[in-house]
């Protein structure tokens, strides 16, 4: 028996290190092998660095176009035009107004087209197309939106975005003075309920206590003296 | 030649000099990826890899000598069979903390035949067998065997845990040979 020594845990595998061969299998064709490692070898060149330094020198300038088209070239759209959300704006331009903002300035620009008309003693307020079906600025479904409104271009700048809102929508607006109503049909349509209805009776009031601001006024007054003196 | 010789002329590109350094180291180079790889055509396939990249890295690489030069070749042969591993998913390795550790019998192994150990050890299933090759014969710690498979180092050891209990059944399995051998 050999040393203790010899005994080694490590002895297995020092032994294990010198084997030469696999057992109990035929050795490797080795020729064979270098055969396809030398043709591998030839194929590829040693020395890489200097493709490695092309590489690299190429993508170098890649990013610094890149970072040239993107940086130093400002206004160049990067987003397709899209349009927006119902409901939303792109949160990237702040200035763009706000959805209420909008419905008043709509509203305004209602406004301003009917106050030509009439006159400032006439409390009255004509019959208008109003979008806004209530008080308060709330604007109508989308859908409503985009047919009256052109759809908002993103990469133009937030002053054309503002005028775009505040331009004519596609429907006119009929204004119909009061002494225009011809109580057709379609101008009942197009009148608001409340105002409209208003009116109506106010006229068959007139009418009804004699006083009348339309034609025949002097016969008018006539029956109103006859029938004051019986 | 002297292998300090081979290597300035390999550096060069002398293809006799690859030649003669690739005939120096071949055989055992080829018995390293055994061990890891079972299949003898994908541990050639390792091997001319291993050999690929060990001609393209010696222009950087700083002579020290013939061991440290036998384990840096070792070491890139180890690192394909590694990379080749994880690539066929061929092992995963789970973590099991109830691992029933047997002491194993180095005496045992001792006096076996470097065949008969190089036979036990390709028998083990791949994730013992990778274990234990890079602990027990590489001697690479349990947080390297952990940082290059990519586990935990309680798995690293419990998997040479298990590679140990296993290997002592296989010996147990044949004492009465080896009882024999040890009388003679």
């Amino acid at each position: 028996m050999p040393d203790e020594k010899a005994n080694n845990p490590f002895h297995w595998k020092s032994q294990l290190e010198q084997l030469a061969d696999i057992p109990g299998e035929a050795p490797f064709d080795q020729a064979a092998a270098w055969q396809k490692l030398y043709g591998r070898l030839q194929k590829e060149p040693l020395s890489r660095k200097t493709n490695r330094y092309r590489i690299a020198a190429a993508c170098l300038l890649c990013i610094m176009v890149l970072s040239w088209l993107v940086w130093v070239q400002p206004g160049t759209p990067l987003v397709k035009d899209s349009e927006p959300r119902p409901g939303t704006l792109p949160k990237s331009f702040p200035d763009l107004p706000s959805r209420d903002a909008a419905a008043v300035s709509v509203q305004q620009a209602v406004k301003k087209k009917s106050a030509s008309p009439l006159s400032t003693k006439n409390k009255v307020h004509p019959p208008l197309v109003n979008i806004a079906a209530t008080s308060r600025p709330v604007l109508p479904d989308p859908d409503i939106i985009k047919e009256v409104f052109p759809p908002i271009v993103i990469h133009q700048p937030v002053v054309d975005t503002i005028r775009l809102i505040a331009a004519a929508p596609k429907k006119k607006l009929k204004v119909v003075h009061v002494n225009e109503l011809n109580n057709t049909a379609e101008d009942m349509q197009l009148a608001s309920n409340a105002t409209a209805s208003s009116i109506k009776e106010l006229l068959r009031a007139d009418e009804r206590s004699g006083f009348s601001t339309g034609r025949n006024a002097s016969d008018n007054i006539i029956k109103i003296k006859l029938s004051s003196s019986n | 030649m002297n292998i300090p010789n081979l290597i300035k002329q390999a550096k060069l590109g002398s293809a006799a000099a690859q030649k003669a350094l690739y005939d120096q180291f071949a055989g055992k180079m080829m018995l390293v990826c055994r061990r890891y790889v079972k299949s003898p055509e994908d541990a050639e396939e390792l091997m001319l890899d291993g050999f690929f990249k060990f001609f393209h890295r010696l222009p950087a690489f700083h002579y020290q000598g013939d061991a440290a030069l036998h384990a840096w070749l070792k070491r890139i042969m180890i690192n394909e069979c590694l990379m080749f591993l994880r690539k066929k998913m061929a092992f995963t390795i789970v973590s099991d903390t109830d691992a029933q550790e047997l002491p194993l019998q180095e005496e045992v192994l001792n006096n076996l035949s470097a065949a008969e150990i190089f036979n036990l050890v390709v028998q083990l299933p791949v994730g013992y067998r990778t274990v234990f090759n890079l602990h027990a014969i590489e001697g690479m710690s349990h947080g390297e065997i952990a940082g290059l498979l990519g586990i935990a180092e309680g798995t690293s050891k419990s998997q040479l845990s298990k590679a140990k209990t296993l290997l002592q059944k296989m010996l147990l399995k044949n004492q009465t040979e080896y009882a024999r051998r040890k009388s003679k």
